[in-house]
């Protein structure tokens, strides 16, 4: 899985998106996740929220076709979300009267604070809402060692 | 003449009007017209069939959809970036257009409302048969 060298990153768009108490708050309570965002597309905004082993990341991304978009996550924790939502082709004879929506380019990498299991990783699409669900690695606690008599 | 023109919500797409509740937001369309009718491309990322309220009154097209509420109140949130909204929009319709035959799809949080010409507006091709 491709890394990312953190001294070459822009500034968080996490940085930016809130106020500095905001931040500062939100510093403390996740704890080195950040958002590095290497690429120039839209920035694809995200809630992520942790249930016990189960971690879920949600965001929006209205006419996406699935096939269009590609999810990464490495066992560090490092997800990379990259989808296109491809401009409408005109039914034939027909003409434009106004443009809002354009095709569209999202991008997001996120440094999850934890190990994870990227094989127990799942996904969904649905009415443009994008669900991933991560679990994480479970914890190589302290192992006990039986010692036998010599 | 514009087929559908601003009536209310207009402002800067996405923009957001305060609400304590859930914020009011303007979604972003695209306008096509063919020779039957005319389409409304309108993005509403998250919101169920069930969500969405399209009526057409006096001679207005008037769109209210609610996003389904995804807060997890069992798990602790970590990043909280995707606000809970509701999205609103008011356009006009024109007169050439058949108000009693307005109908919508959905697919991929993209609602397609289509908007059906008059019969006697729509352009009929004439067929020119060899003498």
């Amino acid at each position: 899985m491709r890394r990312i060298s953190w001294n070459l990153l822009p500034v968080s768009p996490l940085q930016s998106f809130f106020s500095a108490d905001l931040e500062q708050v939100f510093d403390q309570l996740v704890q080195g996740l950040k958002s590095p965002d290497p690429n120039p597309g839209q920035s694809l905004r995200l809630n992520v929220w942790e249930s016990g082993q189960t971690v879920i990341v949600e965001g929006d991304l209205p006419g996406v076709d699935p096939e269009n978009l590609s999810i990464e996550v490495g066992p560090d924790g490092l997800l990379e979300i990259n989808a296109k939502s491809e401009a409408q082709p005109l039914p034939e004879g027909a003409t434009w009267v106004r443009r809002e929506r354009k095709s569209r380019d999202w991008n997001r990498s996120l440094q999850l604070p934890f190990r994870v299991d990227p094989s127990k990783v799942e996904a969904t699409l649905k009415n443009g809402r994008l669900v991933v669900t991560i679990t994480k690695q479970a914890e190589n606690g302290p192992r006990r060692i039986p010692v036998s008599h010599a | 003449m514009n087929p559908v023109v601003e009536s209310q919500g207009t402002g800067q797409q996405g923009h957001q009007h305060n609400n304590v509740a859930a914020p009011t937001v303007v979604p972003r369309i695209d306008i096509l017209e063919t020779k039957d009718e005319v389409q409304l491309l309108v993005d509403l990322p998250a919101v169920e069939p069930a969500g969405v309220q399209l009526e057409v009154h006096e001679g207005e097209l008037q769109l209210i959809a609610i996003p389904a509420n995804t807060d997890r109140p069992e798990a602790k949130s970590l990043l909280h970036e995707v606000k809970q909204v509701q999205y609103k929009r008011h356009l006009k319709l024109a007169d050439s257009l058949d108000h009693e035959k307005v109908w919508a799809e959905q697919a991929l949080g993209v609602l397609r409302i289509h908007l059906p010409k008059k019969a006697e507006i729509q352009k009929r091709k004439i067929e020119v048969r060899q003498a």
